[in-house]
């Protein structure tokens, strides 16, 4: 049976995304879907979220709102939840991180919600 | 920089818009040799039609759309048209091949050229200051130097360091190597203020910021014609 969250997760794995995860603030994999492996990523994203904001403040913001990582075999998209969790979609090469990004940002409330 | 090309027969040396140059050089076959602030720069046009672009500033050098977009940037610029040979020109089209830099060249067509230009027609009173709008939204073109960040164009925000960008890279370079992700080659930074893209080069790092909504391939694009200089 498929849980709420998974349920959630799922929705982004479009336009080939093939792994969507939430890394909690202690990077505890919280939920994840599809096939990618998380477990070596997520206890490195808090930190690297942390970077993040300090970037976006020294930019004059109060935080990030997403953040894109591009590398030569996939894409990472990550985008920060209530109480310092982070959603994070992995893409194979070729995909449309923007439809991907669409689905994260439409599907963000749900996701927090189910937590 | 343009040291190694031929040197032409100079026609003068003046100051004025980049839509000047093109609407008047439809019968030119040279070098326009292009001074901006520290900067320097050319551009091959073969009777109205530029055929590549390049321009050094301190250790980036720009190359073909990059250096077109940071030229259409400036309202006004100071060049030099140096006439080329026929035997001239293919010269400098060589030189431009062998240091990557894009050429247009109807005769040898490559996927890696830059679109040409449509010249203007010309004008017969004095043309207005190019339109700024393939420079929209773009705020800051920066190289991060080991803790100095040297700025291209554009205003830098007072509290951005180099620090805090080469901390991201590396961050967001970590998280790509342990997703199996390969070589990693940049990243986006969204705010409710605007976009940071930045890529790391062997010396440190190249960014620009930009306000949200900007289309990223334009930037993406951008980056890609920064490399630092071999």
């Amino acid at each position: 049976m498929v849980d709420m969250l998974t349920f959630a997760l799922s929705k982004l794995l479009v336009a080939g995304a093939v792994g969507a995860c939430i890394a909690g603030s202690d990077g505890r994999v919280l939920g994840e879907a599809g096939a990618a492996d998380w477990e070596k990523a997520a206890p490195l994203i808090p930190a690297a979220a942390a970077s993040w904001n300090c970037l976006a403040g020294d930019l004059g913001s109060e935080g990030f709102t997403g953040a894109l990582i591009e590398a030569d075999s996939g894409v990472l998209i990550v985008m920060p939840l209530p109480g310092d969790d982070v959603l994070a979609v992995l893409l194979k090469p070729g995909a449309n991180p923007g439809r991907v990004r669409y689905e994260m940002k439409k599907n963000l409330e749900l996701i927090a919600s189910v937590i | 920089m343009t040291g190694t090309l031929p040197a032409g027969i100079s026609l003068g040396t003046m100051e004025a818009p980049l839509s000047w140059i093109y609407s008047h050089t439809i019968r030119f076959l040279g070098k326009v040799q292009m001074f901006v602030q520290d900067g320097e720069g050319f551009i091959l046009i073969r009777r109205g039609e530029a055929q590549a672009y390049c321009f050094r500033h301190g250790g980036i050098t720009l190359r073909g759309n990059g250096a077109r977009e940071y030229l259409l940037s400036q309202d006004v610029i100071k060049f030099s048209l140096c006439k080329y040979t026929e035997e001239e020109f293919g010269q400098a089209m060589t030189w431009c091949r062998e240091h990557n830099v894009p050429v247009h060249d109807p005769d040898r067509e490559t996927q890696d050229i830059p679109p040409p230009l449509s010249p203007t027609p010309p004008a017969s009173s004095p043309s207005p200051p190019p339109s700024p709008a393939l420079e929209t939204g773009v705020l800051m073109v920066a190289e991060c130097r080991g803790s100095e960040l040297s700025i291209i164009s554009g205003s830098r925000p007072s509290g951005l360091s180099c620090s805090s960008i080469l901390a991201a890279i590396e961050s967001s370079r970590t998280l790509a190597d342990a997703m199996n992700a390969g070589e990693f080659s940049g990243f986006i930074l969204e705010t409710p203020d605007g976009v940071l893209f930045a890529a790391p080069t062997g010396e440190g790092a190249v960014c620009v910021l930009a306000e949200g909504g900007i289309p990223i391939g334009r930037i993406k694009s951008m980056l890609a014609s920064i490399s630092p200089e071999r």
